[in-house]
């Protein structure tokens, strides 16, 4: 099966809980609006704990999870009508789902109450994330700590898969799980795999971080500096998008991406 | 079928109502094999997967958004009296005359044959409007919910409900070739009308749900039984993977 989606660039967004995945892609997103090379941008927020949608300042009224469930409902109860309708509204739940912005578009996946695999229905929404996301030129991940997410219900394949982590050896930790899922494991096939670290605070924080980088063999995307906007705005609850142009963050995200602009 | 002739009378009560209501009526004639469809830019169209979304960035003018109000129908009769054949019935604003980006949208699909039968329906329900017609104009559709989107592009190269109508005639009667006459309705006035479209559709889809289930049953195949054999062990949960790989299948 052909999993690549029909589009320009995918980058997905993975790492520890906590390291500041979702912050990192917020600056993303404005460095690439800023920017006016990714195109027409789709945003996906592929965490279930669905914090990318306030960091953006939108509001999400529906939920590919939401629309998992009624499939897995619809399929329980076995119903004809249901089934039926299952095919025909698909599109148009999925449409439903997407939100539009100025400047980009956000699929949030959300959550499930429904226990079990229900492999078939991740293969279901996975294709109709993957019709939808034909008319994007650049896609944005923000995952979670594991890549099954992103892979079940959203993409098998990306063109960057960035790491992200903090300064702590639990953070380092699971880069390294996150690189042997990838390298080893092939849960996620990517064309480029790097690491970017987040809220370091000194230099002799970024020695250490570098040379584990260089022994784990991972490319290091950039680094990013403590900012103390960023737990300003979220301790306000304002969109990250709108930090000051001066932002040492995303000062720093504006660096990085100069890294990550050969993956377009 | 008989059981859906009362809904054309309904609905020509329903045109005759709005005519005397708001005036806002107007009526086409067009041929579905019109040199009018070839003189469109976006005729012939093959789309590639996902490349007909219309986006908000470039939508002209979105119709029955959720949120608006939508309804859609599709009838048909063996009464050739029913409806007239070319037949373009319009309420409510075309593309450019409108005053907000956003309408509210009804669509009636009215067919008429001598020889047509529930396995008509059943295609005409399924597969018309489903497809992308029209370069620029997207359709996000449920079995009575239409949400349509005209891009920029299409509106500067003239789309209008004309156009649209003429180019369902078309795919219509090729699709469908005992369709003897097409006629087709688009409301886009108010959510008021469009929501008097909706009930005037009430019970339509008990009737479609019925034209469904023995399409498939007289190809042996019963819905609620059918199931693909699966290798998830004693897992409770087979039996809901079995259906949605069903619906997978048929949804590629």
């Amino acid at each position: 099966m052909n999993n690549t989606l029909i589009q320009k660039t995918i980058i997905a967004i993975s790492g520890k809980g906590g390291v500041g995945k979702t912050a990192f892609a917020a600056m993303m997103v404005r460095v690439l609006l800023e920017r006016k090379q990714a195109g027409k941008l789709l945003v996906i927020d592929a965490d279930p704990a669905l914090g990318l949608p306030n960091t953006l300042g939108v509001f999400v009224r529906r939920t590919m999870g939401q629309i998992r469930e009624s499939i897995i409902d619809a399929a329980s109860k076995g119903s004809v009508e249901d089934r039926e309708d299952i095919v025909d509204h698909l599109d148009y739940m999925v449409f439903e789902a997407l939100v539009e912005v100025e400047g980009f578009a956000l699929l949030a996946m959300g959550r499930t109450d429904a226990r079990g695999c229900f492999c078939p229905v991740n293969h279901l929404l996975r294709s109709a994330i993957r019709t939808l996301s034909g008319t994007f030129d650049t896609i944005l991940i923000d995952g979670e700590a594991g890549l099954e997410q992103i892979n079940r219900q959203v993409a098998g394949n990306v063109n960057l898969l960035v790491i992200i982590s903090d300064t702590s050896f639990r953070g380092r930790e699971t880069v390294a799980l996150i690189r042997r899922l990838v390298v080893e494991e092939h849960v996620l096939e990517c064309e480029r795999l790097g690491v970017v670290f987040n809220k370091v605070q000194n230099q002799n924080n970024e020695r250490v971080l570098f040379d584990f980088a260089e022994n784990l063999g991972i490319e290091v995307l950039g680094v990013i500096p403590q900012d103390e906007n960023i737990a300003d705005y979220d301790l306000t609850g304002l969109p990250l998008t709108q930090l000051p142009a001066d932002s040492p963050a995303l000062i720093a995200v504006r660096r990085l991406s100069d890294c990550i602009e050969p993956s377009y | 079928m008989a059981a859906l002739d009362e809904y054309f009378e309904s609905i020509a009560e329903y045109v005759r109502e709005s005519k005397m209501e708001h005036g806002q009526v107007r009526k086409f004639y067009i041929s579905h094999n019109s040199e009018y469809l070839k003189t469109f830019p976006g005729e012939n169209y093959d789309p590639q997967p996902g490349s007909n979304i219309v986006l908000k960035s470039n939508t002209f003018l979105e119709l029955g958004r959720p949120s608006i109000g939508s309804y859609a129908m599709s009838l048909y009769t063996h009464n050739m009296d029913a409806l007239t054949d070319g037949e373009i019935i319009l309420i409510g604003p075309d593309v450019g005359e409108f005053q907000s980006p956003e309408l509210p949208f009804g669509q009636v699909i009215m067919v008429a044959g001598k020889e047509l039968g529930n396995d008509d329906y059943y295609r005409l329900l399924k597969y018309i409007n489903k497809s992308n017609l029209i370069k620029g104009y997207m359709v996000k559709s449920t079995s009575d919910n239409i949400w349509s989107r005209i891009s920029h592009q299409a509106a500067k190269s003239g789309f209008n409900f004309i156009l649209l109508g003429a180019a369902l005639m078309r795919q219509i009667k090729i699709e469908l070739p005992k369709v003897m006459a097409v006629s087709i309705l688009f409301v886009t006035s108010d959510k008021r009308d469009v929501l008097r479209l909706r009930t005037i559709g009430k019970g339509i889809r008990e009737i479609q749900q019925k034209v469904k289930e023995k399409f498939w049953e007289d190809r042996g195949v019963n819905l609620v039984e059918c199931s693909l054999d699966g290798h998830c062990g004693l897992c409770k949960n087979k039996k809901v993977c079995e259906a949605i790989n069903k619906i997978s299948l048929e949804y590629q």
